[in-house]
């Protein structure tokens, strides 16, 4: 899948800032009314822009790199009593030298798998050992996907094994 | 899955006003119809790229919106370089008290590289490890000492209290 990030937000803008272009320029309309159409296209954007903040740091189900160093992980149960399916998040930079280095969130769907590699993880990292997280193409069949958006997408499995000693203690931490 | 009670609203809307004024080129403008289809791609060729980049921009750290009260659940540090050409950086990832549905999701943060922040933080991240839950604190109005740049903020961390268990 192609990779856009925020040049295809940026051309966005400057399709629509054309369409209003165009639209002032050979449209017959009133000039209030062109007026008015700038001043809420100005207003959608100052609004997109200020929305974007809000969206980072919440956490992405897709993209796992194919080899990660793992920084963190928050495990949340399923709550039967409310119905919520609980979630696996972690916190992890890829290993990838041409990719950005700034570590990521994640999340996937709870599993007892998932849990107990995770808590495994998470155990050596409390240990002050780094583990390095790979990720393998799942064969076996789970059954019918709960969410139904998951549909062609390839279930993984994700191993953990400590990072090779290269030096002082890591810096990173988690609970 | 975006997860953003607050953005959607303004996509949505930036959205609709878009196709507001794809309407208006269709049906009330006497330009050529290659002109008003081209019009209609390149908005729809819009909405699935700007649908498509979402997903891209999900995960990374933020550097803004830090709550003033926060539980630490994870930290990285990434130290500037000799040569200036990195900045550096302190990656918090945290969680705030349980939202209105209790769903906790954490979210990540990433603030400016201080001397005296990354002690703070290197102290919480030590208790971390000792598993002492953290709660952190956003000192109003004040950035840590070295801090530089926008979104220079100081922190404090405290050990969580122990919960409290009912009387038998």
């Amino acid at each position: 899948m192609l990779s856009f990030g925020h040049s295809s937000i940026v051309a966005g803008y400057v399709v629509v800032t054309l369409c209003l272009l165009l639209l002032g320029m050979f449209s017959r309309w009133h000039w209030v009314a062109k007026l008015g159409l700038v001043a809420a296209v100005t207003a959608a954007w100052c609004a997109v822009y200020f929305a974007l903040p809000a969206m980072l740091g919440w956490p992405t189900d897709r993209d796992v790199p194919r080899r990660f160093n793992l920084v963190a992980v928050y495990i949340q149960e399923p709550d039967q009593t409310s119905g919520k399916p609980g979630a696996v998040f972690f916190w992890a930079s890829d290993l990838d030298p041409d990719a950005d280095q700034r570590p990521r969130a994640y999340r996937l769907p709870f599993s007892p798998g998932f849990k107990s590699v995770f808590e495994e993880g998470q155990g050596k990292l409390r240990q002050n050992i780094p583990q390095i997280g790979e990720l393998e193409e799942d064969d076996e069949v789970h059954g019918v996907p709960a969410d139904r958006l998951q549909l062609g997408q390839r279930s993984v499995k994700i191993k953990f094994r400590d990072a090779p000693p290269s030096g002082p203690p890591s810096k990173d931490a988690a609970p | 899955m975006i997860n953003s009670a607050a953005a959607s609203p303004a996509f949505f809307a930036a959205y609709a006003l878009v196709a507001l004024l794809l309407i208006n080129v269709l049906f009330f403008t006497r330009f050529a119809w290659w002109l008003k289809l081209a019009s209609t791609a390149l908005v729809l060729g819009l909405y699935w790229s700007s649908w498509q980049a979402m997903p891209a921009l999900l995960g990374w750290p933020a550097t803004s919106g830090m709550p003033e009260r926060f539980n630490l659940s994870g930290l990285s540090i990434m130290e500037p370089e000799k040569n200036g050409a990195n900045k550096g950086a302190i990656y918090l990832w945290t969680t705030r008290f349980a939202t209105a549905n209790g769903e906790i999701v954490p979210r990540a943060f990433q603030i400016p590289f201080s001397p005296e922040l990354q002690l703070k933080v290197a102290g919480a991240g030590t208790k971390l490890r000792k598993r002492m839950p953290q709660l952190g604190e956003v000192v109003p109005g004040k950035p840590a000492a070295g801090g530089h740049g926008a979104g220079a903020i100081d922190l404090n961390f405290f050990d969580m209290p122990d919960p409290l268990f009912p009387e038998r």
